[in-house]
């Protein structure tokens, strides 16, 4: 599952890198297979150095270097496709140290926090690319967001694999197809997207080009780099600090048991539904009331023959109004001496709407 | 719960702002692009998420009771009705008397559809005695991406009682019990129904055609019947003093749980010696559990036992006094007060009543005045000591069995002493 996660995020890494490169023209190709098998190398040691990276992190200034450097770099990641499409000369050198940067993040990459970063890396040299519009803008987000999908999939079924240490490990093939099932929509979808409205150039791009911008103001874009830097470290944590939620009171323990899955066996087939010899406003509450156990029995329990109509909906609980309704207007309509009324058969029926659509809700 | 990424779900969740707005500020189209994409993976990830759990249903089954420090087994039986399979459900319980607030199961699947699974798990009974709630039950699920996560509380709220952790009361031989495979062949040489043979008499016409014993009365000319001996069937009644006034200690410490321990000790080893037990306590809620014996019966003379608290009225020598007329004869009458501020002549024509009816009465004292005082004041020492040495030479001087137990007395180590009712050091 891990090498499956890791194998994606490099894919994710190389692919980002690569379009970034290639399309600004900020390194040569050959150069783009080193960084790619330098990014591989990185991954496969992270289990090893990241945590000894983080330890010596924390080591200093009690991890606020390791909040600092966070900062930083999500501010970098963050900012800077806005600064260099503001400025489009400083392209190349973005996406330049964007790929380098991706390096270090995927050191880190066996935590969470180092993953976060190199994401926030790839989708920043993703937003770059898109800059420079035409296929390789179109191939790089086509590529990108169904191996975020996967990444992601896999990264979810690591992650509480790793919680419950004792549990099963289910074959790959059902985690690729749920990792497929989302991927493929995503993908499909893009691809339409961009054969509809095929990516041209950004405006800023577009300008620059038509004036034959090419390496002016440098002194004034780098100033311009750095201050935005500043403002978007500064911006994040001001936010983090406005909105981060104190956890109240103390987090209600967990312990996390191994479940020895004992024997498997198959489920009676549903019977079929019973037919409703009433016609008229009675035979459509039983009808409403025949619905909603058919919606029940794939929530709770079936209900039991020996099981009143008030019992069933005591054990089903919510929605308590709805469920009220519909029980007592059934047990009038079954029981009763009296004919219900053409107004209780569209409370029955509407009770019994209610009930499906707050378990749809649910 | 099922694992929160959220550095990664925040990353999925503003990387959409952040894209919208860098398109809406470079004007690029293949950020549009991006845009749309991302939002379709969202969209498809919570559409995932609502199918997550559908149609999956979760029960427990557990036995009711245990005793401290027990390890527990838990069935879980998770059925899933839809026709799809499950992945990666996570399921959830609370075991009260558990250490942890929750307990968690993975249920990594597949789980096919229109298919019941039974899971177990084992933990133990970490908290002392009582009654303690178990649930609710929950299942938690997600999107593959575990973006969106779902989880429904099920109920399965129950209770399961926690007994008293128990030990082997050897001196209870000294009382006249003793281990047997056939209890019930115990009899007492008077003229009865047991099937022990005791001899022959004279028919009586109030015996009846059918007892006559054909073979004696062809031997001695005339008509005899066989007598037989009566039951007499080991029976263990126990007398709880559940006095308000007799509160003291808290916790471990205290007079209830010296009482109740001691109480849970007898009653199993009377039991496992095949007596028939009975308990009797006056407390705000009546403690009656009536003469029977087996494990169902111990369970359920347990199970009354952790619901006492010290909030009676009525003095235990009133109770036994009430009791009296129904204990049998040969029977064991014990009586644990919680306190040694008794009047010790009322206690010695307790012991002259119970002795006339034929019943061996057991009097165990719990120093209550030896725990951390509740809501009186103790007694001096001299005159703790001195209420200690009445009721020690009450014991001996009337050969009764019985113990002092107090703050200073380790439970475990004492009740398992052979010489426990020997007669108090």
């Amino acid at each position: 599952m891990l090498a499956a996660r890791d194998l994606l995020l490099w894919a994710l890494s190389v692919l980002t890198a690569a379009h970034a490169l290639l399309a600004w023209q900020a390194a040569p190709a050959a150069a783009v297979g080193g960084l790619a098998l330098l990014q591989g190398l990185a991954l496969s040691v992270a289990p090893l150095v990241g945590s000894r990276v983080f330890s010596g992190l924390d080591a200093v200034g009690r991890g606020r270097v390791r909040v600092l450097l966070g900062l930083l770099h999500a501010g970098l990641v963050l900012v800077t496709p806005l600064v260099v499409g503001a400025a489009p000369a400083l392209l190349p050198r973005a996406a330049l140290l964007l790929a380098w940067l991706q390096v270090p993040t995927l050191l880190l990459a066996a935590s969470e926090a180092g993953a976060l970063a190199a994401l926030m890396n790839a989708g920043a040299l993703v937003a770059l690319t898109a800059l420079h519009g035409g296929l390789a803008a179109a191939s790089v987000v086509t590529g990108f967001l169904p191996l975020l999908s996967g990444f992601l999939v896999f990264d979810h079924w690591a992650r509480t694999l790793a919680a419950h240490p004792r549990a099963r490990v289910p074959a790959l093939r059902f985690v690729g197809a749920r990792a497929l099932s989302l991927a493929w929509p995503v993908a499909a979808g893009t691809v339409a997207f961009f054969l509809l409205v095929p990516p041209r150039p950004a405006e800023s791009v577009l300008v620059a080009a038509s004036r034959g911008v090419r390496a002016e103001p440098m002194g004034v874009a780098h100033r311009f780099l750095i201050l935005s830097l500043l403002l978007g470290g500064g911006g994040i944590l001001t936010a983090v600090r406005l909105f981060r939620r104190s956890p109240r009171g103390a987090a209600p323990s967990l312990e996390a048991l191994e479940a020895l899955p004992l024997e498997d066996e198959a489920l009676p087939p549903e019977p079929a539904p019973p037919l409703v010899p009433h016609a008229g406003a009675r035979g459509r509450i039983l009808r409403a009331y025949l619905r909603f156990l058919s919606d029940a029995a794939r929530r709770v329990p079936r209900r039991h023959p020996f099981e009143t109509a008030r019992e069933f909906a005591r054990r089903v609980g919510e929605p308590v109004r709805p469920l009220r309704t519909l029980t007592e207007l059934f047990m009038g309509a079954r029981y009763g001496a009296d004919e219900p009324t053409e107004r209780d058969a569209v409370a029955a029926e509407g009770a019994a709407s209610e009930i499906r659509g707050a378990w749809r809700r649910r | 719960m099922l694992h929160r990424g959220s550095r990664l779900r925040t990353f999925a969740f503003g990387g959409l702002p952040w894209v919208l707005a860098l398109a809406l500020l470079l004007r690029a189209d293949a950020l549009w692009g991006v845009a749309f994409g991302w939002g379709l993976l969202l969209l498809a990830a919570h559409l995932a998420s609502r199918r997550a759990l559908a149609g999956l249903s979760l029960r427990r089954e557990v036995y009711p009771n245990a005793f401290e420090g027990d390890t527990v087994v838990v069935d879980l039986v998770l059925e899933n009705r839809s026709p799809r399979r499950a992945l990666l459900v996570e399921l959830g319980d609370a075991f009260g008397p558990g250490h942890a607030d929750r307990q968690s199961l993975l249920e990594p699947g597949p789980l096919p559809g229109r298919c019941r699974r039974r899971l177990r798990y084992r933990t133990a009974c970490s908290r002392d005695w009582g009654v303690y709630t178990l649930g609710p039950l929950t299942l938690s699920g997600a999107d593959p991406a575990g973006l969106f996560r779902v989880s429904v509380p099920l109920g399965g709220i129950s209770s399961f009682a926690v007994f008293p952790r128990v030990h082997e009361v050897l001196g209870i031989e000294r009382i006249g019990a003793r281990p047997t495979f056939a209890p019930r062949e115990t009899t007492v040489a008077r003229p009865g129904q047991s099937s022990a043979y005791m001899g022959v008499r004279d028919w009586r016409p109030e015996d009846g055609l059918r007892r006559i014993h054909w073979p004696a009365t062809a031997r001695l000319g005339s008509l005899a019947v066989k007598e037989v001996e009566v039951d007499l069937e080991p029976q263990f009644a126990l007398f709880l003093d559940l006095e308000r006034g007799h509160r003291a200690g808290t916790g471990r410490k205290s007079a209830l749980e010296y009482v109740v321990r001691t109480a849970a000790s007898l009653l199993w080893t009377a039991t496992q010696r095949g007596q028939s037990v009975e308990v009797h306590g006056a407390a705000k809620h009546a403690v009656l559990v009536p003469a029977g014996r087996g494990e169902a019966h111990l369970a359920h003379a347990l199970d009354e036992l952790i619901r006492v608290g010290m909030d009676g009225t009525e003095d235990v020598l009133e109770l036994v006094e009430r009791q009296r007329p129904a204990l049998a004869f040969g029977s064991t009458a014990a009586i644990l007060f919680a306190t040694i501020r008794v009047d010790v002549r009322r206690v010695e024509a307790c012991v002259q009543g119970l002795r006339e009816r034929g019943v061996h009465p057991l009097l165990v004292f719990v120093n209550g005045d030896s725990f951390a005082p509740v809501d009186k004041w103790p007694l001096p020492r001299e005159r703790m000591l001195e209420a200690q040495e009445q009721l020690r030479a009450l014991l001996r001087d009337h050969g009764v069995p019985g113990a002092i137990l107090g703050v200073e007395d380790d439970l475990a180590a004492e009740l398992p002493r052979a010489d426990l009712f020997a007669g108090p050091s």
